[in-house]
């Protein structure tokens, strides 16, 4: 495991000087022609962070994804809607792309292919049947939205600093369909939920069991592999087009709010998908014996029992090519054997060292540090390291104890008397 | 006519050929008794056999690399992971330590030889030494003669070929050495009551102690015999010698052992000694005090002793037996009391009554593993009491105990091996020596008759009488030994008409002819003894159980090399880190050969642990899965002998998993693993819980589509001879890695946690509609890298 986190963090680092070096490339596949003039911004906006585009109808008999075991790519934009995944490429093939660690952004709207739902899926999260779409009845667009409550005001934004590092006073406006994520799931989360009374349905029509309704409505759903990669689903392709980020966002009986935060949220998550936001970086992972058989020993093979040692490791935020020390104060270490023995927090001295300093437990077996980080938008950390603890040596424990100096006597008067003793019957002889 | 010098001079000539006779017969006796070995190395290769010697190897290595005091301390990280294994305090040194040093003189004397040559050979090395520790033993009971027989049998005895057989590298290899030697050097200080032999003595019993947990046999048979000795009134000074320093400084040396510390003191094993230690003081006090005090005065102080030494008594066994009673085995480790309680293991340790070896015999394994030596021991038996000397009472105890012993356990029949040898052997040296004295008193009742004539015919022929005197002498002397021994026999039985008076009758020779016959049965029994010995050595207790072999048809030998080649695979091709979980049969194995840390592995010291196991393999995959990932496993093998009829696998131990893991996680319940007949078995009626078990999924993943060549069923089982119950499967959570060339060995990998958090349980989720095909067929949503 640790050597994963360190490889991955390893391929991080270099994907980091690669993109100094070289441009990424991205593939980005178009439902139709037309949504290139319609979401030019976005995608210049995706070019102007360094991103070399390809765009190409999501259609195309010629698309390729892979060549032999090669990737083309490292990011994958699918804007998509009703038209099947064209070429080589097909859903397997993009659950496999994000299996080995690379990024995907994914917008469907309304119309939405089951292809692209069963992709989706694969990648934990659901959406909503083809036809339905989001609809608000109270907090619906006055401008656009009217006439069937279906394109939205929403500002239930997820409470992340990683995802959104800035607060968004305006709400997005957004015209899609509904997402959905499992209670239970670990990777997934909501990065822009609907409000309470929304719900997803078929327009027009009336419904009394909306199965997708309030704060469980997903609208932009993020997803972190376990592996690191990540993944964005929008229920839109509205809101990253053009038309969305220039929009004023006019709530009910005309109150104007200002203008939309479309560009803002959009960019972020697109930013936070592409690892540019919200990205732990865990180096330097090491532990040193303070006192005990082997004091100042650094990554000592095997510690003794109640070996006084230190654990440190260093850990950095990394946003917009650049990485920062990072600094929380939740950040805990675990020395386990079958069960946790020691779970402490580590402090860090604004340099992003962590650090804590412990006393190994009175029991001899394999342990490991295991550090686990798991924040909401933040990549997770996964360090463990095996350390063996064992006993004492014959020749490690007090020679002389003070309780038995009763003993050593007794010994030592037993061994007199009997020399005494001895002596007496062999020269005593008359 | 010779006179009484020059007789004295013959008599010394005899004796210096006797003893080298004896040295050249003893040491034919040791070439034998290695050689005889051997043959696991010819016919298969120099290797470390079964499991337990892959150990003991495991630690020599060690050993040899780091050096005595590492190995004192070793803590192995490798096993019962994450538990880890203190094996320098939980292990008996004797063996490892032996071949050590034996391979450290090699090397000192610059001979580079591997440490495994070292460890393959050392156990007929020892069987030689045991041959000789035998002579010494029955030579201090009886005499040459019988020492002589004894080391002739021993040395080929089966049973304890079995365990000694070269490669078996286990602790039994030197301990039946170090057993018979403990027996010599007691028997010696006995006889001659001499300190410098009783030290002796404490060596020997520490190497004996250092070398096996069979040392509380000799913990105990000493008391036994002390009690004997002080109960027929043969307390004597010797006695004492031998015994009291034994005692004391014996459970000292036991306390020095890590493994065995303070249950030298505390465990009821060895409480015998102290209690019998007590009672020979007061036995020696009170012979003490009659010759001191006249008649009178000597009742009345023997009336005083005996109510307070009655009250003191009582007050000690009133504290004993709360002791003993607070712990739950009343202070008897398990082992030992299912010797006492043959059923108690299992009632309440599965985990002891799973070892084939502990189990009871079969009659007929006493005839395979003993054959002449099981007819003539009860012969020897009776002629431990012709003469009963405190030595040949030893002897008789030990055999009595030893019988007793082998009944309960397989394992045990080799403490009974040379009890029943040196039995045996007192029984043929006696039957053989009588035979040959009685054909000597013949020949000299003829040749006296012949002289008779003789001298009237022809006075001056000298030559003739000369050799009819030396004859007469010989036969005399013998006969006269025969009587003298006969007299002492009779003045020890007690006076005159005791009951064993039958047995110390004066000396009476049979005819020549009935002699003559008797040698030749003797003679031939001997030689069916050694061919039978020779046979079993060969074809039944030489078999690595590593390396298979069967004759095919043709007469060819099949080699079925698949643990080895399964455990290379793992050392080759998993990180060296990896976990590698497998019932515990295959721990040390799995250590040895692969170099890859175990979960448990064959010492059994953490039944929970084991039960962990057992229970993974007796969950539903997914279950499992879990047990196995919290244990950090990677890979997971079981043996598998379906594919080839190899019986001993996994799925025949499995119902012992159950049981096991059974006995700590009372959810895995026997029954659920029966067919609805209440059988074992794996066809249709097998039970559900067994054919959901991983156990099962394991080793019949795929078995249907690659089944038996020969044509039979698909599914077809050749070693439950059934059709399994569910053919075709898939697993989700492990993936197949290796599957070695008979299927003997199928490796799984353990799959990490899925990456993607796909299709889980979700009630908001709509279905998905008609679906566009998928251009590939690929699993989605499975567990992956």
């Amino acid at each position: 495991m640790a050597r994963l986190a360190a490889a991955l963090a390893a391929a991080m680092l270099l994907a980091g000087v690669a993109l100094a070096a070289e441009q990424q490339k991205v593939l980005v596949l178009l439902d139709s022609p037309s949504l290139e003039s319609s979401h030019s911004a976005f995608l210049a906006g995706l070019r102007s962070r360094g991103y070399a585009l390809e765009v190409r109808p999501i259609d195309d008999k010629s698309l390729q994804l892979k060549s032999w075991d090669e990737w083309l790519y490292d990011k994958l934009v699918i804007l998509g809607s009703s038209k099947a995944l064209g070429g080589a490429i097909d859903a397997a093939q993009v659950v496999q792309f994000v299996d080995e660690g690379r990024d995907v952004l994914l917008a469907v709207d309304s119309d939405v292919s089951e292809e692209l739902r069963s992709l989706a899926q694969d990648l934990g999260v659901d959406i909503d049947s083809r036809g339905n779409a989001v609809i608000d009845h109270f907090g619906y667009d006055s401008h656009v939205g009217a006439q069937d409550h279906a394109a939205v005001l929403a500002d239930n934004f997820v409470k992340s600093a990683a995802v959104l590092p800035k607060a968004l006073s305006t709400p997005v406006l957004f015209r899609g369909i509904g997402l959905s994520v499992a209670a239970e799931s670990e990777t997934a989360f909501l990065a822009l939920a609907g409000s309470p009374t929304a719900y997803c349905g078929k327009p027009g029509a009336a419904m009394t069991d909306a199965k997708l309704a309030g704060p469980e409505l997903g609208l932009v759903a993020l997803v972190q592999m376990r592996n690191n990669a990540r993944v964005a689903v929008a229920g839109s392709l509205h809101m990253f087009s053009d038309a969305a980020f220039q929009a004023e966002a006019t709530a009910r009986n005309d109150r104007v709010l200002g203008r939309a935060s479309n560009e803002a949220f959009c960019t972020a998550i697109s930013k936070w998908a592409f690892q540019e936001q919200g990205v732990l970086r865990a180096s330097q992972l090491s532990h040193r014996v303070l006192a005990g058989a082997h004091p100042g020993a650094v990554k000592p093979e095997r510690y003794r029992v109640n070996d006084d040692v230190e654990f440190s490791v260093v850990i950095q935020e990394c946003a917009d090519g650049g990485c920062k020390p990072y600094t929380a104060e939740d950040v805990q270490v675990e020395l386990v054997m079958l069960d946790p023995y020691i779970r402490t927090s580590l402090k860090h001295d604004g340099q992003g060292r962590f650090a804590t300093q412990v006393k190994v437990p009175d029991v001899y077996g394999v342990f490991k540090w295991v550090l686990e980080y798991r924040r909401l938008g933040y990549s997770f950390i996964e360090l463990t390291e095996t350390v063996p603890i064992r006993p004492f040596k014959h020749n490690e424990y007090e020679r002389f104890i003070v309780q038995a100096y009763p003993y050593y006597a007794s010994c030592a008067s037993m061994m007199a008397g009997f020399l005494a003793v001895g002596a007496f019957f062999l020269y005593t002889k008359a | 006519m010779a006179g009484p010098a020059e007789t004295a001079g013959q008599t010394a000539q005899h004796k210096a050929y006797g003893n080298v006779l004896t040295g050249f017969a003893l040491l034919c006796i040791c070439v034998l008794a290695s050689s005889v070995r051997l043959f696991s190395v010819i016919k298969y290769e120099s290797v470390i056999h079964e499991f337990d010697p892959y150990f003991n190897y495991r630690v020599t290595r060690f050993l040899s690399e780091k050096g005595f005091y590492e190995t004192w301390d070793f803590f192995d990280s490798f096993t019962w992971y994450p538990l880890g294994r203190v094996v320098g305090g939980t292990m008996y040194p004797g063996l490892i330590f032996t071949a050590g040093t034996i391979w450290n003189v090699l090397q000192k004397l610059n001979i580079p030889i591997h440490v495994q040559e070292v460890c393959v050979f050392t156990a007929p090395l020892f069987s030689a030494f045991c041959a000789i520790a035998t002579y010494l033993f029955m030579k201090e009971v009886r005499g040459q003669g019988a020492g002589l027989a004894s080391a002739a049998i021993i040395a080929v005895v089966p049973s304890y070929i079995s365990r000694s057989v070269a490669g078996s590298y286990d602790l039994e290899a030197v301990a039946i050495f170090a057993l018979v030697f403990v027996f010599y050097l007691y028997v010696k200080t006995l006889n001659t009551g001499s300190l410098a032999w009783a030290t002796a003595l404490f060596f020997g019993y520490l190497y004996m102690v250092a070398s096996w947990g069979g040392y509380s046999f000799i913990a105990n048979l000493l008391p036994i015999h002390c009690l004997a000795c002080i109960v027929f009134g043969r307390v004597s000074s010797r006695l004492y010698i031998a015994y009291a320093p034994w005692v004391i400084l014996g459970a000292l040396a036991a306390a020095n052992i890590p493994v065995i510390g303070f249950n030298a003191v505390l465990m009821s094993e060895h409480m015998a000694s102290f209690f019998v230690f007590g009672l020979l003081h007061a036995a020696l006090a009170i012979e003490y005090i009659r010759d001191m005090l006249p008649p009178r005065a000597y009742s009345a102080a023997k009336k005083l002793v005996l109510t307070f030494g009655t009250t003191a008594l009582a007050v000690v066994l009133a504290l004993v037996v709360s002791y003993v009673a607070a712990s739950p085995t009343f202070g008897w480790t398990g082992r030992s009391l299912s010797l006492l309680d043959p059923t108690y293991a299992s009632k309440y340790i599965p985990i002891i009554a799973s070892v084939s070896e502990h189990q009871p015999p079969s009659w007929s394994s006493y005839f395979t593993d003993l054959h002449i030596a099981s007819l003539l021991a009860p012969a020897g038996l009776l002629l431990c009491f012709r003469p009963l000397t405190d030595a040949s009472m030893f002897l008789l105890l030990y055999g009595v105990t030893a019988v007793y012993f082998s009944g309960v356990m397989v394992r045990l029949m080799l403490v009974l091996a040379p009890a029943a040898c040196c039995l045996a052997g007192l029984a043929l040296s006696e039957v053989t020596s009588y035979l040959s004295a009685s054909l000597v008193a013949a020949q000299r009742a003829q040749a006296g008759a012949g002289d008779a004539e003789k001298k009237a015919k022809a006075p001056s022929e000298t030559d003739g009488s000369a050799a009819g005197k030396k004859d007469k002498a010989a036969g005399s002397s013998a006969a006269a030994a025969a009587k003298q021994a006969a007299k002492k026999a009779a003045k020890k039985g007690g006076s005159g008409g005791g009951p064993l008076g039958w047995v110390s009758g004066p000396w009476k020779p049979v005819p020549k002819d009935v002699a003559i016959v008797g040698l030749v049965l003797v003679f031939l029994g001997l030689s069916m003894f050694y061919r039978h010995s020779v046979y079993v050595a060969g074809e039944m207790y030489s078999a690595p159980s590593i390396v298979l072999q069967s004759r095919r048809a043709d007469g060819g030998v099949k080699v079925f090399d698949d643990f080895r080649e399964a455990y290379a695979w793992l050392s080759h091709n998993t990180d060296p880190d990896a976990k590698v979980a497998s019932w515990w049969d295959y721990g040390y194995q799995t250590t040895a050969m692969a170099n890859r840390t175990v979960i448990v592995d064959n010492n059994t010291w953490n039944n929970t642990h084991i039960a962990t196991v057992g229970r993974a393999m007796a969950s539903p995959e997914r279950k499992a899965w879990q047990i196995f990932r919290s244990l950090d496993v990677e890979y997971v093998f079981v043996v598998f002998g379906g594919f080839i009829g190899y019986p001993s696998d996994d799925i025949n131990k499995f119902l012992w998993m159950v049981r096991i893991g059974g006995g700590v996680f009372p959810e895995i319940k026997e029954p659920h693993y029966l067919g609805a007949d209440g059988n074992y078995r794996v066809d249709e009626q097998a039970g559900k819980a067994l054919v959901d078990s991983l156990m099962y999924k394991l080793s019949y993943y795929r078995f249907a589509d690659c089944g038996p060549m020969f044509g039979a069923q698909r599914g077809f089982d050749r070693v439950r001879n059934a059709v399994i119950a569910k053919q075709d499967f898939e697993l989700k959570y492990f993936e197949e890695v290796f599957t070695s060339e008979h299927w003997m060995m199928r490796i799984y990998r353990v799959l990490d946690k899925p990456n993607r958090d796909a299709r889980l349980r979700n009630p908001r989720r709509a279905k998905l509609g008609r679906r566009a095909p998928s251009k590939r067929r690929q699993p989605s949503g499975a567990p992956s890298k």
